[in-house]
């Protein structure tokens, strides 16, 4: 009975284990988003700085100086933390700017089920730099081994510019039946 | 004999040991980005205002309504090179603003500074006693406007 239970336990770590194989951390930018829409559908991008994603038309216009709020998901679980870095057109990080703009602890640890993924929102002060071609990198990095970090990248398509149009004004609204 | 009936014995612990061990793993979706269209996300510096509010008829709380759509109206802007304009739909706390609509004029054609909403688009139904609050951004080819005062529509 023994020698029975123990074979059970190894064929349950065995199958846990191919089971668990894939489950890296993954994050993105939110699909969907009307604010900050990935380059990429895939959460799983391992190289820097924007897994290899070319640059997008869907381009978000900032100004700067202003406040941003952006979102993005945690699409598998793993201890760790989000940081957002701005990059130019040749996506390298921007000097002059903090870097990165904005970290945040991840704080939503429970098990990702029916792909109800972590959601969460990141706001940062936009770099008051005109920034042309430019992209704001979410790096999500992974701490289940604190001594060896694992980062997962994600690239929305930004422009910054310090010139403004004017204001739009004499906002209303009429509720039609 | 004894030995099948270990090795079923074993299969079934297994089965039933490992399926209450293993949770679900998530899927990432696949789904198409929806969204191609440029913009701003000014939507935490603004103040909510809602001196620009209309018909404002949801004191009661009736399960609203007859309202199909909201339309919003706003000035026209003088500054010459506004191609567009962009609808958001403010956040109720802290959080993104959603882009709703972006309305362009056609060449030679001057851009709309009215555009109706219907509530179907805003993702959710409101609830009476609820408000939806909306802020607009004028953008050209290479910037934008700070966004506009908000305004709100009760339920």
């Amino acid at each position: 009975m023994k020698n029975l239970m123990t074979a059970i336990s190894v064929a349950c770590g065995f199958v846990l284990a191919v089971k668990a194989a894939p489950a890296a951390a993954h994050a993105r930018w939110k699909l969907n988003s009307t604010i900050s829409a990935p380059r990429s559908t895939d959460p799983g991008l391992k190289t820097a700085p924007c897994g290899g994603v070319a640059r997008t038309t869907n381009v978000k216009k900032y100004l700067a100086g202003q406040k941003a709020t952006l979102e993005f998901e945690e699409t598998v679980n793993h201890p760790g933390r989000y940081e957002v870095y701005l990059l130019d057109a040749q996506e390298k990080p921007v000097a002059g700017v903090p870097s990165p703009l904005a970290t945040l602890e991840d704080t939503q640890n429970a098990p990702i089920i029916d792909s109800k993924f972590h959601q969460y929102n990141i706001s940062f002060d936009v770099p008051a730099i005109d920034c042309t071609g430019c992209a704001f990198q979410l790096v999500q990095v992974m701490l289940d081994n604190p001594n060896s970090p694992s980062n997962y990248y994600s690239c929305t398509d930004i422009s910054i510019s310090t010139k403004a149009l004017e204001k739009p004004t004499g906002l209303k609204i009429e509720k039609l039946k | 004999m004894k030995t099948g009936l270990r090795t079923s014995v074993a299969a079934i612990f297994l089965v039933w040991g490992c399926s209450t061990q293993v949770a679900p793993l998530p899927m990432a979706s696949l789904k198409p980005n929806a969204s191609s269209k440029s913009n701003v996300d000014g939507s935490a510096s603004q103040p909510q205002t809602q001196s620009n509010t209309q018909n404002q008829t949801g004191t009661a709380p009736q399960p609203n309504e007859t309202t199909s759509s909201l339309r919003l109206s706003w000035s026209k802007s003088t500054s010459a090179s506004v191609g567009a304009y962009q609808i958001y739909l403010a956040p109720p706390a802290e959080g993104p603003a959603k882009l709703l609509k972006s309305v362009s004029s056609g060449t030679g054609i001057s851009v709309p500074t009215t555009v109706d909403v219907p509530l179907k688009d805003l993702g959710t139904t409101p609830v009476a006693g609820s408000k939806v609050c909306f802020y607009i951004v004028a953008e050209d080819p290479e910037t934008i406007s700070p966004p506009s005062e908000e305004a709100c529509a009760q339920f």
